[in-house]
C-alpha cells in the first residue's frame, strides 16, 4: 500500500510540485535506481489495471472477458516497446540536458494513471455492456479515450515535476513521438487481433429476418 | 490470430517477467538510495 501511495503521490498534484530544497521525497531528488524502480512498478501496475478494464469491456461475453485479461496487457506492452526506443533515441540525439530515466518514469506513470482511470470506470463499462446493446460500445470506447487523456496529462505533469524548467524544451519532441507511435501501434495491433469489445448490434436485422 | 499479434504476445510474455525481476532487483537499491538521502 505504501508503494501504491507513493505512485499516487508521484502522479498527483502533491506538495512535491514545489518541494522544499531538502525534501528527500521530492520527485526531482530521486536517484536513477529509484526512478527505474518506480517506472517498472508503475508499468506492471498499469498492466494489471488494464486487464481489469479488459474484463469489463468484454463482460458481455465470458470468453471475450477472459481473452481480454491477456490481450489488453499485450497491447500495452507491445505498443510501448514499439514507441519507447525511438523516442529515447530522439531524446539522446537532441537533448543536452535531462535524463532518460525521466522519460521512462513519465511514460510509465502516465500509463499507470490512465489505466487506473480505466479500472475505476470498469464498473460503469461492465454495467452498460450487460444492460445496453446500444450504449455499451460508446461507453467502453469513451472510457478508453478518457484513460488516454488522463495518461497524457499525467505524463506532462510528471515530466514537469522531475525536471522543473526543462520540460517543454527538452522533452517535448520525445513525448510527442511516444504518443504518436504508441497510438499508431496500439490501433494497428488491435485491428489484427480479435476484438476487445463485443461486436456492435446490427440494427434492422430483426425486421429483415421476420 | 494474426502472426504479428502472436509475436507481440511472445514478446510481452518475456517482457512482463523481466519487469518483475527488475522491480525485485531495484527495490533494495532504491531503498538504500532513499535512506542515504534521508540521512544527509
Amino acid at each position: 500500500m505504501e508503494l501504491f501511495r507513493r505512485l499516487l503521490d508521484l502522479v498527483g498534484p502533491s506538495n512535491a510540485d514545489r518541494p522544499a530544497p531538502d525534501d528527500p521525497d521530492a520527485p526531482s531528488a530521486l536517484s536513477g535506481p529509484e526512478r527505474l524502480f518506480f517506472a517498472a512498478t508503475a508499468f506492471l501496475a498499469a498492466l494489471g489495471l488494464g486487464a481489469v478494464w479488459g474484463i469489463a469491456a468484454g463482460s458481455h461475453d465470458a470468453h471475450l472477458a477472459v481473452d481480454n485479461v491477456g490481450k489488453v496487457p499485450v497491447l500495452l506492452v507491445a505498443s510501448s516497446l514499439v514507441s519507447l526506443p525511438v523516442a529515447l533515441l530522439v531524446f539522446r540525439l537532441t537533448a543536452r540536458q535531462g535524463r532518460v530515466t525521466d522519460l521512462l518514469m513519465a511514460h510509465a506513470l502516465g500509463l499507470f494513471a490512465g489505466c487506473l482511470a480505466l479500472a475505476l470506470l470498469s464498473p460503469l463499462v461492465a454495467l452498460y455492456q450487460y444492460t445496453s446493446s446500444f450504449a455499451g460500445m460508446p461507453v467502453a470506447v469513451g472510457s478508453g479515450v478518457l484513460g488516454a487523456l488522463v495518461a497524457l496529462l499525467v505524463v506532462v505533469r510528471v515530466i514537469r515535476k522531475l525536471s522543473p524548467g526543462l520540460a517543454g524544451r527538452v522533452y517535448g519532441a520525445p513525448i510527442a513521438l511516444v504518443l504518436v507511435l504508441q497510438a499508431a501501434a496500439l490501433a494497428q495491433l488491435a485491428s489484427v487481433t480479435t476484438p476487445v469489445f463485443p461486436p456492435a448490434p446490427r440494427w434492422g436485422r430483426a425486421w429483415t429476418d421476420s | 490470430m494474426s502472426g504479428a499479434f502472436t509475436v507481440a504476445t511472445v514478446v510481452a510474455a518475456m517482457a512482463i517477467p523481466a519487469l518483475g525481476w527488475l522491480v525485485g532487483a531495484l527495490s533494495r537499491r532504491a531503498e538504500q538510495a532513499r535512506s542515504r538521502r534521508v540521512v544527509r
